[in-house]
Formats: structure tokens, sequence, C-alpha cells
């Protein structure tokens, strides 16, 4: 007998509903991989489908050839045609339609950026990225630039042209995020799980908060007094002086055609006591911060941020016309801060240049009649003032003129991704500004970039502008942030100017020392006439260049402009190729761009190797100090990127500048805060038994030629430790590179280690991390048609899937530039790219 | 050939479905295929294998359409692993949903039959 025993009923029940839970639990496990998101990585399923998941983005990622659709708002067609470097080139019959699709057309492209610059400005990132950004946030809100933007946006009248145009711009970008497929989702946001925000018109306004940020912050008054506690009032005077100790200034000196240099030797430093390092740490904590290190790369000293622009005037170029350069120093980013476009209305506008995504303006770039490009001035337009309030933990007024004033207050809630409140901050105002508690005390901030006045609508106008003198006198009411704007027109004229607001102060017109708060009599009186402002038109030597330096030399103006400035070094190296050039070719502006040589290098190189020399014969000289001289001395001071001994002169100076401040040290281990400049530097080789060469946490006593013997040594060690002994490890190409992240530093979206010609005081210069440098190169031939050739380090699209994203970047790192299109009419093109027409809606 | 051409429209009803209504399409139309088919051990595999299939034929559509090859190069560098292998994970979940799904969906049927 054989035969299965049958199994009972209940067993059989019991397996089929252990099965229902096994299953189920596997399929709910299953789901709620797809639904939630696990840690900081976006829930799967959505992600992973490949219909309108991070696949379908392989669809999306170029334009389609042609498209069309209808758009409410407009008054009349508007044709787009992409040209065969993905720039738009928008052909509209009147402004408004002009706007609205250039909204659109930007919103296409750089809708992350958008939403992220916004957010920046705002201190929402957190809600965004989560609780990492938070003190971003916090520097944001309490900097207050989301609320000068508001009160920016609130003082325009409902009437006015710029407010309609504003909103035309932002309606186009809403009409963009309204049409949007889920296929066209950007990356960034898939990757965060988000949605996009709609754009609100005053965010243009953020936007250009943002660029005051970068460009129109100044701490002076804080750092001083940090130095001034290290090494006493004078020392901290002449280290970060008013007047830059070598002049190569923007207004031309008539007759003058090398630059002055100020032998003045540097006072010693005071003796320190504990008591005023402690008030240096104080005001050292009070100038870091996050978002303007990101914004403005390390502090090393040198003014991290800097630009270079230069026209000449037709008599000295080979073909008769002006020619103009321009080559903006920002941080590098991928998606690129500019955004290449062509805007046309007939009779009204006819304009190309890069804009900055969420500012409908071209703020540098060309027309039929001429060109206008903006270096930084650097001119000092923020103020701090000491308060006296009547609680130092929870102040609720301040004293004015003798009686107590109640403080704005504003309350800010930092929200997290979840929308929880992850920290309130009290924000509180006087009459001046937002306030920053350093210790004890309370500084308030007096800053032109919270003022209402509306740069956008200047800067548009200008875009229409025919002629320099035209350009000119609609941009003579912008106020922040202050550039130098350079200009040249077809009719062969050349001009500059220093644009932007400079306040009027009281007493002795200084602002690098913190005021006096509870008086009015110390408020800013106005603000500078215009006819003051620096500035030169079609100069005799017929050429004009900036570079972020001193604009006037003092002996013509002594006038309190702002302080140390950026290293005359550029500035030096272009007036001394312009001045040697008399028929400069378009060609030749594209070169000097990226001209390898520095000014400065002769003045450390030369003491050094008699300093080595000295100590040889002497008997004195370390091996490595002899060997590292030798090699030095083969240099040809030249920054290309397979030179071999760049890095030798790099270390060098690294070492220098280490061991001549160690005052401004607390201690050994202390890092250094701010430091003074190259040009200050060199002022000092100038005196070999300066104080300021000995070393105080050495016993002996140093001066400036054992410094110099000690420096090319521990350079020479420190090189051949790293990079093995000369060769082609030693290559500059391997060591002096860009580093250009991703916008909101996604890692795998940015790209590393671009090989650059450029160095210490090199007209393309690069800070030690290589994140900031040329962000866009551009050379205006002005003819009577005119020429125009230019890059930038990036592309046209922010979808790093796109051929568009980084397409430029070998172009840029080579110091190309690329012929840039420039049509009378869409059919100049021939066939575009890619065609996006857009009619009104019925 | 009853297998094979439940398989053949199975991909094709979850890959129109994942088209038009999304990922989570894929534990349904597995569910309703393991509820459905009565020839069990199948259920499970053919549910499995069409949500592979319908992916792997959407991720080919997205290939033919574009950069598909550079959009893995950027995923796997963000996410700091081959990007093919999210392509493998991403037709291995696609999998595994259709299968629980239908393994679910049989077993709840069994359990409502009688014994």
């Amino acid at each position: 007998m054989s035969g299965r025993t049958p199994i009972p009923a209940a067993v059989t029940r019991a397996g089929q509903v252990a099965s229902v839970l096994l299953s189920g639990a596997a399929l709910t496990v299953a789901l709620l991989i797809g639904v939630l998101p696990i840690g900081r990585a976006p829930a799967l399923g959505a992600f992973l489908e490949p219909a309108h998941g991070i696949w379908a983005m392989a669809r999306t990622a170029e334009l389609p050839a042609r498209a069309s659709l209808r758009m409410a708002g407009l008054k009349d067609s508007v044709n787009v045609a992409y040209d065969d470097r993905g720039v738009p080139h928008i052909f509209a019959k009147n402004q408004d339609d002009l706007m609205r699709v250039f909204g659109y057309v930007i919103a296409r492209d750089r809708l992350f950026q958008l939403e992220l610059q916004t957010r920046a400005v705002a201190g929402t990132l957190s809600e965004l990225l989560g609780s990492a950004a938070m003190q971003l946030d916090r520097e944001a809100r309490a900097q207050g630039l989301a609320w000068g933007a508001e009160r920016k946006w609130k003082a325009i009248p409902d009437t006015a042209e710029n407010r309609r145009l504003v909103t035309a711009y932002a309606d186009g970008i809403n009409a963009y995020i309204a049409q949007m497929g889920p296929d066209d989702l950007p990356f960034e946001y898939r990757l965060l799980g988000a949605k996009p925000q709609a754009w609100k018109p005053q965010y243009t306004y953020y936007l250009l908060s943002r660029m005051a940020l970068t460009l129109a912050w100044n701490d002076e008054e804080l750092r001083r007094a940090n130095i001034e506690a290290l090494v006493g009032a004078r020392a901290a005077e002449a280290l970060f002086p008013i007047n830059a100790p070598i002049q190569e200034p923007i207004q031309p000196v008539a007759g003058r055609r090398a630059p002055r240099f100020d032998t003045t030797p540097l006072p010693a430093p005071a003796p320190r006591d504990s008591a005023k390092v402690r008030v240096a740490a104080l005001y050292q904590r009070a100038m870091e911060s996050d978002m303007l290190g990101e914004l403005r790369g390390p502090a090393n000293g040198e003014v991290a941020v800097g630009s270079n622009n230069w026209a000449v005037s037709p008599r000295r170029t080979q073909a008769g016309h002006a020619l103009l350069s321009g080559d903006p120093h920002l941080q590098l980013t991928l998606p690129s801060i500019w955004y290449e476009v062509h805007l046309q209305v007939p009779g009204v506008l006819d304009t190309y240049g890069v804009t900055i995504p969420g500012g409908p303006i071209v703020p540098i770039g060309f027309n039929r009649s001429m060109a206008w490009t903006a270096t930084n001035t650097g001119a000092d337009v923020l103020d701090y003032y000491e308060e006296k309030v009547d609680d130092v933990r929870q102040p609720t007024t301040y004293l004015l003129d003798g009686s107590w004033t109640p403080l704005e207050v504003r309350i800010e809630a930092i929200r997290g991704r979840s929308g929880r409140v992850l920290r309130t901050d009290t924000i509180y105002h006087t009459h001046r500004g937002p306030m920053i508690r350093v210790g004890a005390r309370w500084l308030s901030r007096r800053w032109t970039a919270l003022d209402t006045t509306d740069e956008g609508n200047f800067l548009r106008r200008a875009n229409q502008a025919h002629s320099v003198d035209e350009w000119m006198d609609v941009m003579s009411a912008y106020g922040v942030p202050a550039q130098n704007f350079l200009t040249a027109d077809t009719l062969g004229h050349i001009a500059i100017r220093s644009t932007g607001h400079y306040p009027i102060r009281a007493g002795d017109g200084l602002g690098n020392r913190i005021s006096d708060g509870s008086t009015t009599a110390n408020d800013w009186r106005g603000f500078w006439p215009v006819a003051r402002y620096p500035q030169a038109k079609d100069p005799a030597q017929g050429y004009l260049a900036s570079n972020n330096q001193q604009p006037k030399d003092p002996l013509v103006d002594s006038s309190y402009f702002g302080s140390n400035w950026a290293t005359p070094f550029r500035a030096m190296r272009i007036n001394k190729l312009l001045r040697t050039d008399s028929a400069v070719t378009p060609d030749a502006m594209r070169r000097y761009q990226t001209d390898p040589v520095s000014e400065q290098t002769d003045l450390f190189t030369q003491p050094m190797f008699d300093a080595v020399s000295k100590a040889a014969a002497a008997g004195a000289a370390d091996t490595a100090a002899v060997r590292g001289a030798a090699l030095l001395r083969e240099w040809d001071g030249r920054f290309t990127p397979d030179n071999e001994r760049a890095v030798l002169y790099d270390a060098m100076m690294d070492e220098i500048i280490q061991r001549t401040w160690d005052e401004l040290r607390a201690t050994r281990d202390v890092r250094r805060g701010p430091t003074p400049s190259s040009a200050m530097l060199a002022q000092l080789m100038r005196d070999p038994n300066s104080p300021w060469w000995d070393d105080h946490f050495t016993p002996q006593r140093e001066t400036r030629d054992s410094i110099l013997v000690a420096s090319i040594a521990a350079a020479y060690r420190r090189v051949t430790q790293r990079y093995g002994p000369p060769g082609p490890r030693w290559r500059w190409s391997a060591i002096r590179t860009a580093t250009i992240n991703h916008l909101a530093r996604i890692p795998g979206l940015g790209r590393e280690k671009i090989p650059m010609q450029s160095g210490r005081g090199t007209l393309s210069p690069s800070d030690g991390d290589g994140t900031h440098g040329a962000s866009w190169r551009f050379v205006v031939e002005l003819a009577g048609d005119v020429h125009a050739w230019g890059t930038y380090p990036g592309g046209q699209s922010g979808n790093p899937i796109s051929n568009r994203y980084d397409d430029r970047l070998a172009t840029w790192a080579a110091g190309k530039l690329d012929s840039l299109r420039f049509p009378r009419r869409a059919s100049d093109l021939g066939t575009p790219r890619a065609t996006l027409t857009l009619t009104p809606e019925r | 050939m009853r297998w094979l051409s439940h398989l053949i429209v199975l991909t094709l009803v979850i890959a129109a479905g994942t088209w038009f209504a999304g990922w989570w399409f894929v534990p349904i139309a597995g569910g309703v295929y393991g509820a459905w088919e009565t020839e069990e051990r199948a259920s499970v595999i053919t549910a499995m294998l069409a949500s592979a299939f319908a992916w792997i034929g959407l991720l080919v559509f997205d290939a033919f359409r574009g950069p598909m090859a550079r959009l893995t190069e950027v995923l796997g560098g963000v996410l700091h692993f081959s990007g093919s292998t999210l392509v493998v994970l991403a037709i291995a979940y696609a999998a595994l949903l259709g299968a629980c799904a239908a393994a679910f969906a049989r077993s709840v049927r069994r359990l409502a039959s009688p014994v």
C-alpha cells in the first residue's frame, strides 16, 4: 500500500495564508522602494521607469529641430532660430513679445539654474537641498538680499515700462513651466525629487542682488579692525592702503608711459597683546562667510574675482576699426553663469551678448553700432556703524541723535525639504540697514545694494544705444554693482567710466573705519556727481584698459574710493602690450586674453637670485636653495601649459607669503585672515631690512634675503617631494587646472583638471583651487558690419545629458574664440540647428 | 505557444501602460495577470519576464531617440557606480514589481478558492 497522505485542510489554509503574507510583504517592500525616497536619493519608481523617468532625458537632451506652440499674452508671432552653437536668435515685432519669449527660451535651457540662484538669494536653499544648505540660507537672510530686492520691486511704479517688460519675461518663464511635459523635467529636479517653483517678476531683482553681493560687498571696516588689533593702526593703514602701491590707473594720466611705484617703507608692526588678539578673532569670525567664499573664491590676499577689459582706437588697429575685448572673471560653474542670446525687435533693439538667466538684459555684448563690457570697480559702497542698543542680547531700540529709536525686526524662518522649520533667526534693522553682532557690539550696515535703484532699466535702455555717448548718458543714473563700463562704437570712439553710486561721507570722507552710529551726522550725504567718476574718452594713448585696479591715480584725485585694490599686474601687462602694439588685430586681442606672462615674476625672482648667490658665496646657502634658484633661472617666465618651472615659482611665492606675513597670525598654527596683496609684497621687496621680514615665531631675526633663500629651498623640497625630480610631472598643465563645479555641487556634473594658461598676475589669472576665472571672453570689431568672437566655459544647455552642456570647454581652455553669428534676419542663418515658432493664443 | 502569446501580449500591455500611466502600472498589470492566469507556476515567471521585456523595450526606444550612452555615463558619475548598473537595476526593478504583484495575486486567489 502506498499513497500520499492527504494534507489536512487546515494545514493547506495556513500555507496559503503564509503565502499571501509573504508575497504581500515582498510586494509592499517593492512598492515602498518605488514610492519613498531613500536618504537623499529619489523614490526609485518614478526615477527609474523608462517612459518618463530619468531615462526619458535621453529623448529630450537636444532641442527638437522644429517646434511651434501657442502662447498666451503674445501680440504677434515670434521666431526663434538656434544657430550651430546653440545660441537663440529671437526675432520679435515688439518688446513685450520679445521679453515673453526670452523668458520662455531661458527657462527651456536653464530652469534649474533660475530656481537655484533665486533660492540662494531668498535663503530658501534648504527647502530644495536640505539642511546642509542652512548656513547659506542664514547668511542670505542676514544680508537682507531678498528684502532689498523686494523693496526695489515695490518702488518701481506700476506704469513703468521696465516693470511691464520684466513681468512679460516672468510670464514667459512660467509659460514654459506650465507647458512642460514630464519628460522635460530637468535632471537636478529628478535627482532631488522636486518640482520647479513658479517665477515671480521680482526674482529678476533677486538676481541683481546676488550680483551686488558678488561684486559690491566690502568688509573693509571689519578687515581693518581685525588687522589693527594685530599690528596697530599705522601698520594696518599701510598694509591695506587706500592707494595702491603700484599705480597703473584706469583713467589714463597724460604723458605717462609706465606704472608709478610708491616706495614708502612700511611702518613696523605694533607690539601685540592677548586682549587685542581676542578682538581680532571676533572680527575674523564676523568676516567668515560660506556664501561669499563660494561666490568670490578664497580670500588669500588677492582679489579672487577680477576681470579685464580693453578697447583700442581705430588709429592703433590694423584694420582702422575700434576693437573691444571683454573678459569678466567670476566663479566658474556648470551650467555657466552666462547664456548667449541675440534679441531683435526691428527699429528698437538688435543686441547680441551674454545674459545671466533671470535678468532680461544683455549686460555685456554689442549691437549694430557699438559694444560694451564691464569690470568690477571694487569701490567701497558698504559702511559699518557701531550702534548703541538698549539690550545687547535682545535689542528693541537703538540710540540715534539722543533718542531711543525702535529697531525694525525681521523674523526669518528657515525650512527644510519637508517644510518643517529648521531654525528661526531674528534680524534687526536700523534706518541704515541690517545689523550684525560682533561680540558685545552691534554693527549696522549701509550698503548701496539695498537701495531702490532700478539697474535693470538702465542696462536695458543702454542695450539700445547707438554710440558711446548715448550709452554713457543712459547709464549715468546706474547705481550698483559699480562697474568700469567700457564701450566702443562704429564711429571709432572708445570710452570708459567707473559707473555706480559712490557715497559722499561725513568728516574726512573715508569709509574704511567703523563709524559711530548714534548720530545721523555720520550718515551718507548723497552720492558723487557723474562728473567726478573716474572716466575717459578717446585718450591720446589710443586705448583704454581696466583690470579692477585703483581707477584714478591719487596724484590726480585723492578722494577716497576704496582700498585694497586688485593687484596691478594684469593692468601692467595689458598696458605694456597695448603700448607696444600700434596695429592691433582681433586675433591679437584674443591672444592677449590668455597671455602667459606676468609682470610680477621679475620683482620676486631677481632679488631671490641675488640672495641665493650671496648666501652661496658666503657658504651659507642650503643645497635645495641653490638647486631651486638654478632651475628658476632656466624659466622663461611664462605660465604656459607645457612649462616645467612655473610650479617652482608658484610654490616659492606661497612660501614667501607664508613667512612674511606671520605677524597677521595670532599663533603659528592659526589660519591667516586678510593677507596683503602681492603688490604690497613687491613694495616690501624694496626694503630688505624691514621688520616685516622677521618671522616672529623664530628666535633669530630674519631679513628679506634670508626669507627668500629659505622660501626657494622650501619650495624646491615641497615640489620635488610632491612631483619627483624635475621633469614632465612638473608640467604646469598638470598643476594649474580649472575646476568647474556644478552649480549645486552635484558630483559628476562638474568638470575638473582642465589645463589653464594662467598664473599669478597673468591676464587670465586663476586662484589656487581653479574655481574662478574667465567666465566669458569676447572680442568685437566695430567695423561697418560688426564682427565678434567669443566663448565661455560651458555650454548653452543646463541639461548635463545635452551635447550643449559643455561643448565650449575645449575652445575656452585652448584660449580660442568662436565666430559669433549676428544675422539681420532668421534666413541669414542658413539652416538653423533648431527653430521655435510661437504664436498668440486664440 | 499559449505561454509565448501571453508573454508578448503582457509585455506590450505593460509597455503601453508604463508609457501612459507610469511605473505603478507594472504591479497592477502583474497582479491582474497573476489573478487571471490559472497556470499558476507560469504566471509569476510570465509577469516577471513581461515586465522586464517591457522596460527593456522602452529603454531601447529611449536609446534610439537620444544619447543614452552619455546619460548612463552622467548617471554613473553622479551616483558613483557604473551607469550600466543602473540600467540593470531598472530592468530588475520592473521584474521584481511584476513578479511580486503576480505572486501576491496568485496567492490571494488560492486563498479565496475552496480547499
